[in-house]
């Protein structure tokens, strides 16, 4: 509140201000008030209206900062009653365009949430359309190793792999786009109007989640990537299920216990000896001995002596 | 080892390629699978390798009856099959020892483990210097062996070839049916597709000979004489 130093007022300023804090200080719901010395409220000034020599000849009103509990001051009644009991005195509510602030900030960050979740959604989107294409472009391929025994899950977590280090690397190059923004961005600001805007200043855990970023939305990616590719490949073999095809058929997120005799086991090292008969009746093969030696002059006695390139009819 | 009773395909609404289909071969053996051009050696191969299935008719592959089969368990069957495409269907960005190691990294292999074996079977079909070469950069022959390779590196129980020999002069084509030979020494049921009629005159295997959509099984000449 301020009590203004001549306009409609009338005695001692100084017995004003005391009789203001009196009844301030009776009022049920005031936790604090406290009387803003002059030269205070000059340096306060200063910024607008010039050095404090200058101030020195203008009416200047004393003011008295309050805070009080919202609950159980009335501050229309309030400031009724300090204009009648003290001459000169008003009382001015700050939390009127506090509040308008407050709300105009909080759109601000519903806004600035939405255009996150919108970045997100597009990229998200964008990843689904590219991995589209990468497996129409890919078809075959994919026929290739659906035919060797890949399941569903192999390929989408060759896909996922290949976008979350596509993601690493563009988000990578987005951060330090975004430095440099930020950056020119604090350059540039760095004059204007000190003290009425608030600086562009980032905390430890500001920096920890603008490193996250990155990395969470190239995850992000990947498991768009791979979620994309799973249900592509569920569509097309549902289709070729009606087209009497195999070839997408055979997948699934499930692990095959046949994982427990891993077929890549070097199976010729597992092969029974060469048969001594002849061509032309082939034999069947025996018990396949265990833990052969990996010398490379066993494992050329386990493959048959002539190889392609040196069999001779 | 495989069993097809009355296997029927068509596709869609088309007429009939496969009629009838019924036979039964067993583990280790070595059959020809010949017949005109479209007579429907590669729709049977096909059926064989799990990338169709019959409009009609049971397929039994390694005692396991296909149409009760869980999808989910087909992945694990193709493993046992090794299959030479007519085409190769090598994978155009990969090196011939990525190519050939497909088969065991989609099981699980470690890398260590896959690069060993890998260039141990590519020299053994002589192309040790080649292991880096895309296939682009190899001849026929060579991505013919590349094939050849992805499709034994997981020693399969049955081998099925498309028509191994068509893309090569008739001195490779003898050396790929005598390695295919081994292997099938080694235990590997083996079916080779190929109209070659000299080729397969050459070798004492049975074929089963495709007519028009009709399977009659032909024993090789020489077993015939005695």
């Amino acid at each position: 509140m301020q009590v203004a130093a001549v306009a409609g007022g009338t005695g001692n300023l100084e017995a004003r201000v005391a009789a203001a804090l009196d009844l301030l200080r009776r009022t049920p719901g005031i936790r604090r008030a406290d009387p803003i010395s002059a030269a205070a409220a000059t340096a306060l000034l200063e910024p607008w209206l010039g050095s404090a020599a200058a101030l020195a000849d203008l009416p200047m009103p004393r003011l008295i900062d309050i805070s009080f509990d919202t609950h159980q001051v009335d501050t229309a009644a309030l400031g009724r009653q300090l204009a009648s009991a003290v001459p000169g005195a008003s009382f001015d509510d700050h939390r009127r365009w506090i509040e308008g602030l407050a709300a105009i900030a909080r759109w601000v960050i519903m806004v600035a949430i939405g255009i996150v979740l919108l970045v997100g959604g597009v990229a998200a989107l964008s990843v689904i359309f590219a991995v589209r294409s990468g497996l129409a472009v890919h078809r075959e391929v994919i026929e290739v190793l659906h035919l060797i025994g890949a399941r569903d899950d192999y390929i989408a977590n060759n896909f996922a792999r290949h976008t979350l280090w596509t993601g690493l690397r563009g988000g990578a190059i987005g951060s330090v786009l975004a430095l440099a923004s930020l950056i020119a961005l604090a350059w540039l600001g760095r004059d204007m109007a000190p003290g009425m805007l608030p600086g562009l200043k980032l905390e430890a855990l500001d920096w920890v989640l603008l490193a996250l970023l990155t990395p969470l939305a190239a995850i992000l990616a990947a498991l768009t990537a791979r979620s994309t590719v799973l249900s592509a490949l569920a569509r097309s073999r549902s289709r070729w299920s009606a087209t009497s095809r195999w070839s997408g058929a055979a997948s699934s997120t499930r692990r095959s216990s046949t994982r427990s005799t891993p077929a890549w086991r070097p199976a010729w090292r597992r092969a029974a000896p060469r048969s001594t008969h002849s061509c032309s009746r082939p034999t069947r093969p025996t018990a396949q001995p265990t833990g052969a030696s990996r010398d490379p002059a066993c494992c050329a006695r386990r493959w048959p002596d002539s190889s392609l390139s040196r069999a001779t009819p | 080892m495989v069993r097809f009773d009355n296997v029927g395909m068509r596709y869609g609404s088309g007429p009939e390629v496969l009629r009838d289909i019924s036979f039964e071969l067993d583990p280790g053996s070595f059959h020809f699978l010949t017949g005109a051009s479209g007579a429907g050696k590669s729709t049977l191969l096909r059926l064989l390798y799990l990338a169709q299935r019959p409009t009609r008719g049971l397929i039994t592959l390694f005692d396991k009856d296909l149409a009760t089969l869980p999808r989910d368990e087909f992945p694990a069957l193709r493993r046992r099959i090794g299959v030479v495409f007519q085409d190769f269907r090598l994978i155009q960005h990969l090196s011939a020892l990525d190519n050939v190691a497909l088969p065991l990294k989609v099981a699980g292999a470690r890398d260590d483990q896959i690069r060993e074996h890998v260039r141990e079977l590519l020299g053994w079909v002589g192309l040790a210097e080649h292991v880096d070469a895309k296939p682009a950069t190899l001849s026929g022959g060579q991505q013919q062996r590349v094939a050849i390779a992805r499709a034994v590196i997981g020693r399969p129980a049955l081998l099925l070839a498309d028509e191994p020999t068509g893309n090569v002069d008739e001195r490779i084509a003898i050396r790929l049916l005598y390695l295919f030979e081994e292997l099938n020494k080694m235990g590997t049921t083996i079916v080779v597709a190929t109209h070659n009629e000299r080729l397969i005159s050459r070798f004492d295997h049975p074929a089963l000979h495709l007519d028009r959509g009709e399977l009659v099984v032909r024993q090789p000449a020489r077993t015939a004489a005695s």
